[in-house]
């Protein structure tokens, strides 16, 4: 439902993967060119003069590790999990009311929050835009998707919180954050000390795993790189300096990628204790230990007054450490704690007894098609990641070699867009229709959540990766776009040719269900 | 009032102007790439004038709050493809009803004329047209309004056929079920607000009434 909660890995001429962690969706985007030093890594050689070049293919060619990472931490940590399950509950809300809609005869009218002042809005669909302000406000805390700022100062402390006030909310949440020390020099020549600080939550946890991991997996396959040359992500920023200081210091934190936040903050934790080195684990481990006790939920136990509820990432890895023996300055033992171990087993057993896509009652209708992907996913991506982490003693998780082992060799069924082509991995074909039917499923309530006015097709408009790739009216959507296919705007008669985007306007009561089509 | 996003101003304009499905789908999708993203840029112009003179909004289409639309005949065409997504509102009912119609009559006369390098010029072209055609009004104006209609789709019609002649009389008239009397002062009417021009009298030049005349719009 979020905005921001698709994961971007940036290079400076454009994106090379991202993944979309409500879809689910891994997208790389990688040339001839590191593909062939993937498979050909002794051509380092080749790059020995050219550095930036180098990093760029590096990154690249990690793209596949990095997203994929992200994929394991969406399905097989608490956090990940609950994030996406809170996403599908969102859906399945709008999706319950859409009906309501259209067993009274009513259609959508939106902005949502325009329909909910008027007098004939139903109670449901007031609570529904409830749900959604509440949703963005809990998504904005878990994920903490907020840019690093600049202040003209610095700290020693190892983390604060800063106050988050929800747009038209009253209330504050504290939002952990990393106050990364710099010195920025000036225009006038001097040196002055600041701080970039870096609001810490999932986003910043996840961006700091898949980082880490790419990174082990330069360092064992290339010996010749020096380890710096990937501590950043990206060559190195060049800034003229600005004479208006204060504008000059937010422009430099604008600036600045979050890949490395986990690692530095618990870095200067850990050098507050005297502890100048520690291994690449610990980052791994915390992080881990963070997305476990993590959580977001929807909890809907009381129909009148749905409760969105949620841990933060970044809070539970301050709480990790802060727990940290480090009396043994060397060797900062970390352990699991107890509840972590039983309350994945507990996830295993109770997902265990849910039973596969197949068994979804109605599973060919349109309608469950949701059902049919969140049984899917549970059965074949999540429950084989928790049982590996529970035989591994969650090693699979915080070591750089489980965590690629994993991606690499898991076989988990997947959705990725590789160079613009949408690619079913391991997913039956009645699957691969409930993805497609759940995904616009997710992006029309996303949109309906954001209190758009506009409906647009996730194909029409490439919402998604890949979509030019796919076709959702039998190949004719390329005609149909030019012929003006792919909104709907409250109150207004728009062209609506056959094809998934107007089934579900249909069927989620935007559009009457049996009007022939407009031409 | 109609939400028009930026994306689809040309399959609106025929639409909504009358083009029958079959001609409509047929010609959106002989276009070329270059020919299609042009009309659309052209036709968005006009829009884009609109919306300086107060007659139209332009919004972001999901939050509905005012957007900018960078032109992209006079801001560099190449990066087109990296504009945002806007949609247009009129605020004026009166050219929301005629625009449609002047789309149609762009499309259908420009196509074929159109190169990257005379885009300006067409836009240009196509402005001094809308400006022309958008004083019209209803329902002093409705038979000359009926005869440019008309002259649109019969022109589309044409081209359909690969022809590249300029509407008649007759076919006009077909197509309006006009008698010879209204269709001459209708003819007439338009070429003095310098919105159509004779390509070729059907015999005597100022005989309005002729069946053979042929009539093309002032570009």
């Amino acid at each position: 439902m979020h905005g921001d909660a698709y994961f971007f890995s940036r290079r400076d001429e454009g994106v090379i993967g991202s993944f979309h962690h409500g879809l689910g969706l891994v997208e790389i985007n990688w040339s001839l060119e590191a593909i062939d030093l993937f498979t050909h890594p002794e051509k380092i050689a080749d790059y020995a003069s050219d550095h930036q070049k180098l990093l760029s293919l590096l990154l690249e060619m990690t793209s596949f590790i990095h997203e994929r990472v992200h994929l394991l931490d969406t399905f097989g940590t608490v956090g990940g999990l609950s994030l996406y399950t809170a996403r599908l509950a969102c859906a399945k809300q709008f999706l319950d009311v859409a009906l309501e809609l259209k067993r009274a005869g009513m259609r959508w009218q939106l902005p949502l929050s325009t329909w909910a002042k008027q007098a004939d809005c139903p109670a449901s669909v007031r609570r529904l835009l409830r749900i959604a302000r509440s949703f963005r406000v809990g998504s904005d805390a878990f994920l903490a998707p907020f840019s690093p700022f600049g202040v003209p100062e610095i700290t020693l402390e190892p983390w604060l919180t800063i106050p988050f006030h929800p747009p038209g909310d009253k209330q504050r949440i504290d939002i952990p954050a990393f106050p990364k020390s710099i010195g920025l020099k000036s225009s006038d020549g001097n040196v002055r000390p600041v701080s970039i600080v870096f609001p810490v939550g999932y986003e910043a946890v996840v961006e700091g795993v898949a980082h880490s991991v790419a990174r082990s997996f330069i360092d064992a396959r290339f010996s010749s790189i020096a380890p710096e040359l990937m501590t950043s992500y990206g060559p190195p920023k060049q800034f003229i300096p600005d004479p208006d200081h204060a504008k000059y210091l937010q422009q430099v934190a604008a600036s600045q990628e979050i890949y490395n936040v986990t690692d530095f903050m618990i870095s200067k934790y850990l050098r507050t204790h005297g502890i100048d080195q520690f291994p690449r684990e610990l980052v791994l481990k915390l992080s881990d230990i963070a997305l476990s006790g993590s959580m977001i939920q929807l909890d809907n136990s009381e129909h009148e007054n749905t409760k969105l509820s949620w841990r933060s990432p970044g809070s539970e890895m301050i709480g990790s450490l802060e727990r940290t023996d480090i009396s043994t300055p060397t060797d900062p033992a970390i352990e699991y704690p107890d509840f972590l171990d039983a309350g994945y087993a507990t996830f295993l057993s109770e997902l265990k007894k849910g039973g596969d896509w197949h068994t979804v009652e109605n599973k060919d209708s349109f309608l469950q098609a949701i059902r049919v992907w969140e049984s899917f996913v549970a059965q074949n991506v999540t429950v084989p990641l928790f049982e590996k982490r529970l035989e591994s003693r969650h090693a699979c998780f915080y070591t750089a070699e489980g965590l690629l082992e994993l991606a690499f060799s898991a076989n988990l069924p997947m959705v990725q867009v590789i160079n613009g082509q949408l690619d079913f991995e391991g997913i039956p074909d009645e699957v691969r229709n409930a993805w497609g039917i759940q995904m616009f499923l997710g992006e029309i309530t996303h949109q309906v959540f954001a209190d758009s006015r506009t409906i647009l097709c996730p194909r029409r408009h490439r919402l998604v990766p890949g979509m030019e790739s796919a076709d959702f009216s039998g190949g004719h959507c390329p005609k149909h776009e030019r012929l003006g296919c792919g909104s709907w705007v409250s109150g207004e008669d728009k062209y609506a040719p056959p094809c998934l985007f107007t089934q579900s306007l249909k069927q989620y009561s935007f559009i009457p269900f049996k009007t022939a089509e407009t031409v | 009032m109609a939400t028009i996003l930026s994306n689809e101003v040309l399959p609106y304009c025929l639409r909504t102007a009358g083009m029958p499905a079959t001609e409509l789908e047929a010609f959106v999708t002989g276009l070329s790439e270059e020919d299609y993203a042009g009309l659309q840029a052209i036709l968005s112009e006009q829009l884009l004038a609109e919306s300086v003179a107060g007659d139209v909004d332009i919004t972001e289409p999901r939050t509905h709050k005012p957007a900018v639309f960078h032109s992209i005949i006079y801001g560099g065409g190449a990066g087109s493809e990296k504009r945002s997504l806007v949609a247009f509102t009129f605020s004026n009912a009166t050219k929301e009803a005629l625009f449609p119609v002047a789309g149609l009559l762009i499309a259908v006369f420009t196509l074929g004329h159109l190169t990257p390098v005379n885009l300006p010029a067409v836009a240009g072209a196509a402005k001094a047209l809308w400006t022309s055609f958008s004083v019209l009004r209803s329902p002093q104006d409705d038979d000359a309004i009926a005869v440019v209609r008309a002259m649109g789709l019969v022109r589309a019609q044409l081209r359909w056929r690969d022809l590249d002649d300029a509407p008649s009389n007759a076919e006009i008239g077909a197509h309006t079920m006009f008698s010879d009397a209204t269709l001459s002062a209708a003819l007439k009417q338009l070429e003095t607000r310098k919105i159509i021009k004779i390509v070729s009298w059907g015999s005597q030049t100022g005989d309005y009434a002729h069946a053979g005349n042929r009539w093309t719009i002032k570009l």
